[in-house]
């Protein structure tokens, strides 16, 4: 039996008619078609499909979309104002942090969630904070210099 | 994932008489961190989901110098890594809530799905065990408060009968002079299943010296987390000294009962579960 | 070589990728939509080893939801390689499953949902077979046979140089020892994918996560029976390869045939369980290695014998083993060698290319006996390896012209920036630091599709407002070619790097490449690209002639400008030549490059002698370790690595594949991946259990790069990708003997093999 859901994601409302067993993941990409978010592994361990829910970081895949309710929901789209990027994601660019890219929606979003909690974070706590985002590429050293010249540029601001 | 149906009950009553109604064939979703994954792997396919996140108080952590700790069952592990009441009185709880799975995962799942879903090797119920802790468990007809050292009875299996939830979870308020140290050992820093997790509470007389009282909790090297009660006997109420810690260690890996998996051998964890309690105990003393 | 000032070589321009990545408008396999797309999967054999005695798939096409099912049958039975004269593999099994996860049939459906469902009601009968899962027990008369009668062994390889016998009489010191590669799987980010959609005009158009587009496009026109210009692999974003994504995979035809069934585009992904049971591995290997040097160190005689797991299938372990067969004397130019090498069939998943391709597991071998001929003489390791280190144009005694080599410098350096001298030996409380050295292929080798094929080529096309289009044939998998690339054409043609749009892979649309591989694409689709650059620019400098009235020999191209030399206010802006022979001359200014690799060739395929690569990079690297002796837990504090890249062409992008292949592959090679298999099954099976390191789990990383500057590659440079992860291994296996006096020759090393090692060692 299909339930009948309202989504808030980007900032924007939607309306959707969805079976129980379709998580947030499924719906963002397949209904929604903001395909940024990514399946790495479908169970929670890779990161490739983090999103920020309420403020949090979480595995898209394990979040049944009929459990979000108005819990506000933001994906790797939701993150640049039109054309000026996030901090993150420019320096991201800037440092090296992006090879293949299957990672980086993930990554930066973990690291968005980081910085909105925590706007200086030491070494450590960016380091925990994307232990749940598997890169093969990059070997993160790249990536924790980024997001530290991020959090430089954000608290400058 | 098979189909199922869902449902979202408001509150304890709702829930447990659905729980009753689907007798079984329903499981209860909460975080859903370890009851999705498992039906994406197809080891089990529940026709029914209840989902009780939407039931309001049960996320609640309060403290009071008289009653202690009382932990909501759908408070998340997040909640317990975040909370500063946590962080300064039951530091021991605040380690074991960081070492659990990824930032993504404790920031969903919750305390209760952790102790109910019962893994050997899950870090919450060992430290909690430590710190004396109990459950309160509801049904329609009656409450009762379970120490949680007997509410696990094999791996992923719990006292819990259908139509019975689990609610909170009390911590007693800690004696003066108490340190706990919690260890979790693994191959890598994140993302891993404990190959053995060691929990120590004590106790200390006035100088520091000995040890008024003491608690081992072993977990991943038996089917369920579990106090090393000899261990604990020969160390309680004596000074603390190497060949003490020797005997202590050795007890504690003897009352281990591990297997081999993937993971580890039996015999490596034996071994560890030797070194960790003796580091607990070291560190706790220069605490 | 005279030096010049580069304008666009040498900058840390971000990839050209980007900011399409870091926004999420990257468009991988799964963001691939098509209007009435279905989605496919496959059925797979839960057995090692069977007979299929009936496949009953009518259950499973009445299921609604369901397009489509494919068998074998819909096949062209066409067996597929790498190699042509080895290939035994089908893409849908119907007679003989020969490992767990081995495709039988395929389901195209609405949703995956609907094909998954489908796939459990799709009945094949089963015979059991007897299996054999270790090689040196399918080497046993009585094995069980996988494919061949007379036993398992697919492909044996004898090599001999010089005279191994009086090497070793004539050596002062001889060590021997076995060493142990396990199954490790490629774990790239993105699961292997295919979408393929077959019009009616008879097109099939196919997006993969191949690394090598254009081989693809003509290993699925083949097995499809189709002719190759009715195929057409588009460009995709591709999430990781690291070797498992060159040549076609049984999905990529899977998901083809099943969009001809069903006339609709398919959609076929793995799972990341399907991932590890059934995707490429690395090459397990079983090594004995014995090793002779004289009294003054210098190398004499080496001789080896690899039993290497083939898996159930031919794939690439002949080229893989006969690559490791080459370190042999390749590496310090060992005069006497002498290998075999057996190629063994097993009930296991096949392996395939995996950075380093052969090589980490040789090298784990060769540089452990460096370390132990050095501890007998009583040299230090790093001046043993001085005193073998291959040298500038030199040749082996296998035949390998050896052209630009910074190798001594590469040793020296991570000397230098390692603190080796006051830490070797000498920090005590389980700490240690050990060496490494590496050589490799930097440009690709001829071995296969053919005799003599290692080709690139590309295409400039100038346009009129002095912006330029390359097409590159050459596969973009996230290593950053398509930067190296358009820096290089940049450099060449006289314009900026923000002139050059790059498209690469898309194969109605770019010319050949043999694809990302061998750590190849720079080297040899560098000069394709260069050369293409260099057409365009002689015809832009002969309308630039004219309009200066200069002779073409006087003229130079650089930042936008084509200026006579030596006098630079003699000029005209490379807009006006290109809009001059655009709009007034009415030419359109077209650049072709072919780089057909002329300097190496195909070693002669009995003997194994030949110059296989056209340029050889090389490589040092130190770990330092901290080693836990109660917990057998390793700590790798720091690894300093010195690379001969030749030139760096993007600084930024050389650093992104030397941290990632050392800490993303390397160290996780060393201490931590294992596919444990019981039985031909997986049981580590996810991510929890088969262990990637976290970012928690990283070290320091030191990256020092040496530019020997190739005398043929494209303004000197060669490849990286692969000899970052090459000696991280044993650099760190031969710092915890410094640390704590074991060594664990089978890798990973774990912390129950350590604290074996250490009751061995007392005891």
């Amino acid at each position: 039996m299909k339930h009948q859901i309202r989504l808030n994601v980007n900032g924007a409302d939607y309306d959707l008619l969805v079976e129980p067993r379709k998580t947030l993941l499924d719906v963002i990409r397949n209904d929604l078609g903001l395909i940024g978010t990514k399946k790495g592994c479908n169970t929670g361990e890779c990161g490739a499909c983090t999103v920020i829910m309420d403020g949090k970081a979480v595995n898209a895949c394990l979040v049944l979309a009929v459990q979000v309710k108005e819990k506000k929901i933001m994906t790797i789209e939701g993150l640049a104002e039109s054309e000026k990027l996030h901090p993150l994601q420019e320096a991201f660019i800037h440092h090296g942090a992006i090879q293949c890219g299957y990672c980086t929606p993930g990554m930066i979003m973990s690291a968005k969630a980081l910085l909105d909690k925590k706007p200086n974070p030491e070494e450590g706590e960016i380091k925990e904070a994307i232990a749940g985002n598997l890169c093969r590429c990059t070997g993160y050293l790249s990536i924790i210099e980024a997001i530290k010249s991020a959090a430089k540029t954000e608290r400058s601001v | 994932m098979k189909p199922f149906d869902y449902f979202e009950p408001q509150s304890i009553d709702e829930a447990l008489s659905l729980l009753k109604k689907l007798r079984g064939e329903a499981k209860v979703l909460a975080g859903g961190t370890d009851l999705l994954v498992q039906m994406k792997q197809r080891n089990i396919a529940p026709k029914y989901l209840v989902n009780i996140k939407g039931i309001p108080g049960l996320d609640r952590i309060r403290y009071s110098e008289k009653e202690g700790l009382t932990i909501g069952s759908l408070a998340t592990i997040a909640d317990l890594e975040d909370s500063l009441i946590i962080r300064e009185r039951y530091p021991i709880l605040h380690t074991a809530a960081r070492e659990l799975g990824t930032q993504q995962v404790r920031n969903v799942a919750t305390v209760g799905g952790n102790l109910c879903n019962a893994s050997p090797a899950a870090e919450t119920a060992p430290a909690l065990i430590a710190l004396g802790a109990s459950a309160k468990i509801v049904s329609r007809s009656k409450e009762k408060v379970v120490k949680l050292e007997d509410f696990f009875t094999g791996p992923g299996e719990t006292v819990l009968k259908t139509g019975e939830m689990l609610v909170e979870i009390y911590v007693p308020k800690l004696a003066s002079n108490s340190k706990g140290v919690y260890f979790k050992h693994a191959f890598r820093k994140k993302l891993e299943t404990a190959i053995v997790g060691i929990a120590v509470l004590a106790n200390f007389n006035g100088k520091g010296e000995s040890f008024k009282d003491i608690r081992i909790v072993l977990g991943a090297v038996a089917p369920t987390p579990k106090r090393a009660l000899r261990a604990e006997e020969i160390a309680r109420g004596k000074r603390m000294d190497e060949s003490l810690l020797e005997e202590v260690a050795f007890l504690s890996s003897e009352e281990s009962n591990p297997i081999t998996d993937v993971r580890a051998t039996a015999e490596y964890r034996r071994e560890m579960v030797k070194v960790f309690v003796k580091r607990a105990i070291k560190e706790m003393m220069n605490l | 070589m005279e030096e010049r000032k580069f304008v666009v070589i040498g900058q840390e321009f971000p990839r050209v990728d980007a900011r399409v990545k870091a926004t999420g408008e990257g468009r991988f396999v799964s963001d691939i939509q098509l209007p009435g797309m279905l989605y496919g999967k496959v059925l797979r054999s839960p057995y090692p080893h069977a007979k299929i005695l009936n496949i009953d798939i009518s259950e499973a096409e009445r299921l609604p939801g369901v397009k489509t099912v494919a068998t074998a049958k819909d096949s062209s039975r066409k067996k597929f390689c790498l190699f042509p004269h080895l290939a035994n593999n089908l893409i849908l099994q119907d007679e003989r499953v020969r490992y767990v996860g081995d495709q039988v049939a395929a389901v195209a459906a609405v949703d995956e949902d609907i094909a998954e469902e489908a796939l459990g009601l799709i009945k094949v009968d089963y015979e059991e077979l007897p299996a054999v899962f270790d090689p040196e027990e399918a080497m046993k008369p009585g094995a069980p046979k996988i494919h061949r009668e007379e036993n398992n062994v697919a492909v044996h390889i004898l090599r001999n140089f010089g005279d191994v016998e009086r090497g070793f009489s004539e050596s002062d010191v001889i060590v021997e020892g076995k060493f142990k590669s396990p199954a490790v799987a490629h774990c790239c980010m993105e699961p292997r994918g295919c979408v393929a959609s077959f019009d009616y005009y008879g097109k099939l158009t196919v997006w993969s996560t191949t690394q090598t587009p254009h081989v693809l496009r003509q290993e699925l026109a083949t097995i499809l029976e189709i002719p190759f210009n009715k195929v057409r692999v588009m460009r995709a974003h591709v999430g990781g390869g690291f070797g498992a994504r060159m040549g076609i995979d049984p999905i990529d035809a899977i998901a083809s045939i099943l969009s001809m069934k069903s006339r609709k585009p398919v959609r076929v992904v793995n799972t990341r369980e399907e991932e590890f049971i059934s995707s490429r591995i690395r090459y397990p290997m079983a090594i004995e290695l014995k090793s002779g040097a004289k009294k003054n160190g210098k190398l004499v005689v080496r001789e080896a014998k690899v039993i290497t797991d083939n898996g159930a299938y031919n794939n690439q372990a002949s080229t893989i083993t006969g690559n490791a067969c080459s370190k042999l004397s390749q590496l310090y130019a060992v005069p006497n060698i002498k290998f075999e090498g057996f190629v063994v069939y097993t009930n296991n998943v096949y392996g395939g290319a995996f950075r380093g391709y052969g090589n980490p597991q040789i090298t784990l071998a060769i540089e452990t006996q460096m370390d132990e001929l050095a501890e007998r003489l009583g040299m230090d390791p790093a001046e043993i390896r001085l005193i073998n280190a291959n040298q500038p144009n030199t040749l082996t005694a296998s035949g390998c012209e050896i052209t630009s080599c910074g190798l001594s410098e590469c040793i020296h350096e991570v000397v230098d920036h390692s603190g080796w001298k006051t830490k070797k030996g000498k920090m005590g409380k389980g700490r240690g630091i050990g060496m490494a050295v590496m050589i490799h292929g930097g440009s690709g080798v001829k071995a296969y599709w053919g005799d003599n094929c290692n080709f690139s080529s590309a295409i400039v096309k100038m346009n009129n407002d002095g912006t330029a289009d390359l097409f590159s044939g050459s596969g973009e998998i996230g290593q950053g070619s398509d930067t190296v690339l358009a820096q290089i054409a940049a450099e060449e043609l006289g314009v900026l790097f923000e002139d050059i749009n790059i498209v690469s892979g898309d194969t109605d649309i770019t010319p050949a490449c043999c694809g990302a591989w061998g750590s190849r694409q720079t080297f040899t689709a560098g000069n394709a690209v260069k050369y293409a650059a260099a057409d365009a620019k002689r015809q832009l400098l002969q309308v630039a002639a004219n309009l200066l009235e200069a002779r073409i020999e006087d003229l130079e191209a650089k930042n936008r400008k084509i200026y006579v030399k030596g006098s630079p206010e003699r000029a005209v802006s490379i807009v006006q030549a290109a809009s001059t022979s655009y709009t007034h001359l009415g030419t359109p200014i077209i650049g072709k490059g072919i780089n057909d690799d002329p300097w190496s060739y195909m070693p002669d395929p009995k003997t194994g002698y030949g110059n296989v690569t056209s340029a050889y990079a090389f490589a040092a690297q130190v770990a330092e370790v901290e080693v836990d002796t109660e917990t057998g837990l390793v700590k790798v504090i720091k690894l300093t690595c010195a690379h001969d890249l030749g030139r760096t062409i993007n600084p930024l992008l050389a650093r992104g594949q030397v941290v990632g292949g050392v800490l993303s592959t390397g160290l996780g090679y060393a201490l931590t991946e294992n596919l444990i298999r019981e039985n031909g099954k997986v049981l580590n099976r996810n991510f929890l259990d088969y262990k990637i390191l976290t970012a928690l789990d990283v070290c320091d990383v030191e990256c020092i790069f040496v530019e020997s500057n190739d005398p043929n590659g494209p303004f000197g440079a060669k490849g990286v990708g692969e000899p970052a992860m090459i000696p991280s291994a044993v650099a760190i296996s031969n710092a915890i003997y410094d640390a704590i006096g074991v060594r664990v020759s089978e890798l990973p090393i774990t912390p129950e093999k350590i604290l074996k090692a250490l009751r061995e060692k007392k005891g």
